[in-house]
């Protein structure tokens, strides 16, 4: 009985070490991205074309998650980058953002980035929101044209949507409709609609055909497309919110440098371009192509989308709502 | 006393002469919790008290964060719902478990080893994972759906929705009930078979003998069981997020007071209630039990006569079978999946080996970090599991059942709330910096899971006559040497057993890890994660493949290795 015992300590201790001993490598760029694995990995290898003697980490968890580690960690955080998160939320945390006038700062139009002189973020793409219509489900004339048109009573549980408190671009939808038409406007499409806690359940559920509409970002709606689900896209008549997500540096990161050197490329029209052809997302430098199967610009009615208002009554726009629907 | 020696020397020398290991053996697993494990549960304790919001003070203090559980509906329907679900989830597993647990260890039949090891698959799907394969089959488009609507009609029938609470406890029980199962089969196959026979000889049948002899014996395992399943659906989280629908539990309201709005405070205040109720089950479990406190490994043993009569046999075998395919029916879907490239309406399509063949690629390095972290995680949980239940069960020092309590809290307290504890203790910015670390992960994974071999240790200490350990210390031999070799023996299979749930459970750990991970500690479960929010569902698929097959491996080869140690570790004397 004595040698499992030695054999067991022994495994242990190996174990601990092996796992100390690999501390002590350290990387020299840390990206934490909401943006998707191969959307990231791409602009990862682009940069790594540009400066081959950075080891670049990526770090891969939803927005909520990497707020919550931004804020956990601050003011020593062990990423350099936040990649892809929703302007609202980069303002939410705009303390722990370092300003930094990116090398291409100038081609980026103003109201598609941190408006300071030294900006905290830059724009990363335009998650323009979509109706998503499984065209198997529906016949033309039932699709839904407008917000309004969400809260028929003929669409009862046949309307998917990512639950506000948990999603940023659910509650950009929500705060839209707010916006529009009021609180009991939006506590009736609630009423009519499922919710998922994940957004990427939406436009899943649609391709399949569980549901017949969803509320997603466009760049979601054309994948589906290209992949041959049987959907479509509508922009709702009453405007969708002109909001883009962005990127930034993490104040007290340990890599500054290349942080600085990354956002000088991540604000580049190649890296524009990467973003566009890997996801078909719409960016938010004006020289990059439009994404594959999606209509332009000038055919999508925008509306105005109050960042600020958003961030200061998220909480309780959310709680009311979830109050009133759940 | 013809000569008095030095006063003081003698009684140094009858200090010293003091068997010390239990002590310092004692020690370590002390000094670990109380920095590890008292620290969060402290902090999470205060915070629930403070303004709601991230910040850390020492007042002042108010009961504003819980006043919300009279004013807000969602907090009320979180509660309910949380009650409804770990109530039911316990009912099902039991009436699946028990059974199977009998069947398992006292009928003939066939295959045991695999369905032994089979029966452990379900708890080690990541269970986002899981449920989604379960939309995949049951949900509005789903295949199994249609079959069984289509029978169901016959009757005027319709399957519920999947969406909601019915879809939860079904899936809750479909992957939890292994812990009632293995922890049921331990303890009938455990049973001293001298007292079943002598009911017998006695002339009792074999309804009243389960009654009145064999239920009882095994009733502290059942009970353990039953308090890991209760734990595990009060606080899961991946389920009702994906199909609870509109429907909240607590768990999903802590993570969007986290996630959502960095309310930390806020969501310690729904912990504290979460761990409240937990608390309360774990009583009136100690209570149930407490009454009836048998040993049942004595010091003489024999092999039970196992059930041979066909219809038993046929019986027996078709009930494992059938909930072994209904609770493998993800696994399956996702072993399918893998080959395809996507699922369309009708089911998968595409047919591709390329979810396999870009495996080495990207997930080399996190297969290894998995396979580490989960491995040195539940030896570590093994060694302080073990020696803790050893302290409350036979020690018993004053304050027990508060030891009890407070190892198997950070159980129940979600994932992202022992994260962020952990970050703030021991993330970038402190004093002892492991951010990025695999000791942070390794730390976190022990607060978590830890109770699962303590429990199992616990039980099985209940079970283990006293009198085996008094013999050997009246013989002559110290603490330590009894504890090795005779207690140790006796309590292995129900330490080994603790530790491969936790094996496997940590395996497929995902609210932790994300918090906490860095690109050197990405592990498999992330990247099957990260495959699901990019809507690549083949790729997800051939890593959870991977994933569930690595597992299966290890659990069936130390149940055949193992297995006849087990039996033999019984034949003491």
């Amino acid at each position: 009985m004595r040698k499992p015992f030695v054999v067991l300590a022994i495994t242990l201790l190996t174990l601990v070490l092996v796992g100390g001993a690999a501390l002590a490598q350290t990387g020299s760029l840390a990206i934490w991205s909401a943006a998707s694995e191969e959307e990231a990995q791409a602009l990862v290898a682009e940069f790594k074309k540009l400066y081959p003697g950075i080891a670049v980490d990526l770090i891969r968890a939803g927005s909520g998650e990497l707020l919550t580690r931004m804020q956990a960690e601050a003011p020593r955080p062990g990423g350099d980058i936040i990649l892809g998160i929703a302007k609202e939320s980069l303002d939410a945390v705009y303390d722990l953002l370092e300003p930094y006038k990116a090398a291409n700062h100038d081609e980026i139009p103003e109201n598609l980035r941190d408006s300071a002189d030294v900006p905290r973020y830059y724009g990363y793409s335009m998650p323009l929101q979509a109706f998503m219509v499984n065209t198997d489900l529906l016949a033309p004339e039932d699709y839904p044209k407008t917000w309004k048109d969400l809260a028929d009573p003929k669409y009862k549980g046949e309307i998917i949507l990512a639950n506000p408190a948990l999603s940023g671009s659910a509650y950009a939808q929500l705060f839209m409709m707010y916006e529009l038409y009021g609180f009991d406007f939006c506590v009736e499409v609630g009423k009519n609609a499922i919710f998922t806690a994940s957004s990427t359940m939406v436009p899943e559920a649609v391709a399949r055909g569980e549901y017949a509409i969803g509320v997603t970002g466009e760049g979601n709606i054309a994948l589906a497309i290209n992949d041959g689900a049987p959907v479509i896209a509508i922009y709702p008549e009453d405007g969708t919110g002109a909001r883009f997500d962005g990127s930034g540096i993490l104040k007290g990161g340990p890599n500054p440098e290349n942080a600085k050197l990354f956002m000088d490329f991540l604000t580049s029209l190649d890296a524009y371009r990467i973003i566009v052809e890997t996801r078909q997302r719409r960016v938010v430098h004006p020289d990059a192509p439009g994404p594959g199967p999606l209509p332009p610009l000038s055919e999508v009615v925008l509306i105005d989308y109050d960042d600020a208002k958003a961030a200061e009554i998220r909480e309780d726009l959310t709680m009311r709502f979830s109050d009133a629907v759940f | 006393m013809a000569v008095r020696p030095n006063e003081p020397e003698s009684r140094l020398r009858r200090f010293l002469s003091k068997d010390f290991t239990p002590y310092l053996v004692f020690s370590v697993p002390l000094i670990f919790m109380v920095i590890f494990l008292f620290w969060p549960l402290v902090t999470t304790f205060i915070r629930a008290f403070l303004p709601a919001g991230r910040h850390f003070t020492f007042g002042p203090f108010s009961l504003n964060n819980f006043e919300r559980f009279a004013t807000s509906n969602l907090y009320r329907m979180s509660l309910r719902n949380s009650f409804i679900v770990s109530f039911a989830v316990v009912f099902c597993t039991m009436l699946i478990g028990v059974p199977m647990g009998y069947f398992v260890a006292r009928v003939k039949m066939p295959f045991k080893n695999l369905i032994l090891s089979l029966g452990i698959l379900p708890v080690i799907l990541p269970s986002f994972v899981g449920a989604f394969s379960w939309i995949l089959l049951l949900g509005r488009q789903g295949l199994v759906r249609q079959w069984i609507n289509a029978f169901l009609g016959l009757f005027g029938l319709e399957l519920p929705s999947i969406y909601g609470l019915f879809g939860v406890i079904f899936v809750m029980t479909v992957t939890y009930y292994p812990f009632v199962f293995l922890l049921a089969y331990g303890a009938f196959e455990a049973a001293n078979p001298l007292l079943e026979e002598a009911a017998m000889i006695m002339g009792a049948r074999r309804s009243r003998i389960l009654r009145t002899v064999t239920l009882p014996l095994v009733l502290p395992s059942l009970g353990a069981g039953a308090i890991l399943v209760f734990i595990r659906a009060m606080g899961n989280f991946g389920i009702p997020a994906i199909l609870g629908g509109e429907e909240y539990v607590l768990p999903t309201l802590i993570y969007f007071r986290v996630n959502g709005f960095y309310d930390l405070n806020g969501a310690a205040a729904i912990s504290l209630v979460s761990v409240a109720i937990t608390g309360g089950a774990l009583l009136l479990q100690k209570f149930v039990i407490s009454k009836r406190e048998y040993e049942t490994i004595g010091a003489s043993r024999s092999q039970f006569a196992q059930h041979t009569h066909p219809a038993i046999r046929i019986i027996a075998t078709v009930f494992c079978l059938l909930v072994l395919l209904i609770s493998l029916a993800p696994q399956i879907t996702m072993v399918v999946m893998s080959f395809f490239t996507r699922w369309g309406r009708t089911g998968p399509e595409g047919f591709t080996w390329a979810n396999y063949a870009r495996i080495p690629e990207i997930a080399g390095k996190p297969i290894l970090n998995s396979l580490y972290l989960s491995t040195t995680a539940s030896l570590l949980c093994a060694v302080l599991g073990c020696l803790v239940a050893y302290i409350t069960e036979r020690r018993k020092p004053r304050g027990a059942l508060i030891l009890d309590l407070a190892i198997m809290a950070p159980f129940i307290l979600p994932g992202t709330v022992v994260s962020v504890a952990v970050i703030s203790a021991f993330g970038s910015g402190s004093i002892f910096a492991l951010g990025g670390t695999y000791t942070i992960i390794l730390i976190s994974y022990m607060i978590r899971r830890t109770p699962y071999v303590f429990r199992s240790a616990v039980a099985s200490l209940s079970q283990l006559d006293p009198t085996l350990e008094e013999a050997s210390m009246i013989a002559g031999a110290n603490w330590l040497y009894t504890f090795r070799r005779v207690s140790l023996p006796l309590i292995l299979p129900g330490i080994i057993s603790g530790t491969i749930l936790t094996f496997a459970t940590l395996l497929q750990e995902l609210s932790t890890t994300i918090l906490l991970y860095s690109a050197r500690t990405r592990t498999l479960p992330i990247l099957i994660w990260g495959a699901v929010a990019d809507g690549k569902f083949g790729e997800a698929s051939a890593l959870s493949t991977l994933l569930i097959t690595m597992v299966f491996i290890v659990v069936y080869v130390m149940n055949r290795f193992l297995g006849k140690s087990i039996t033999s570790s019984f034949k003491v004397g």
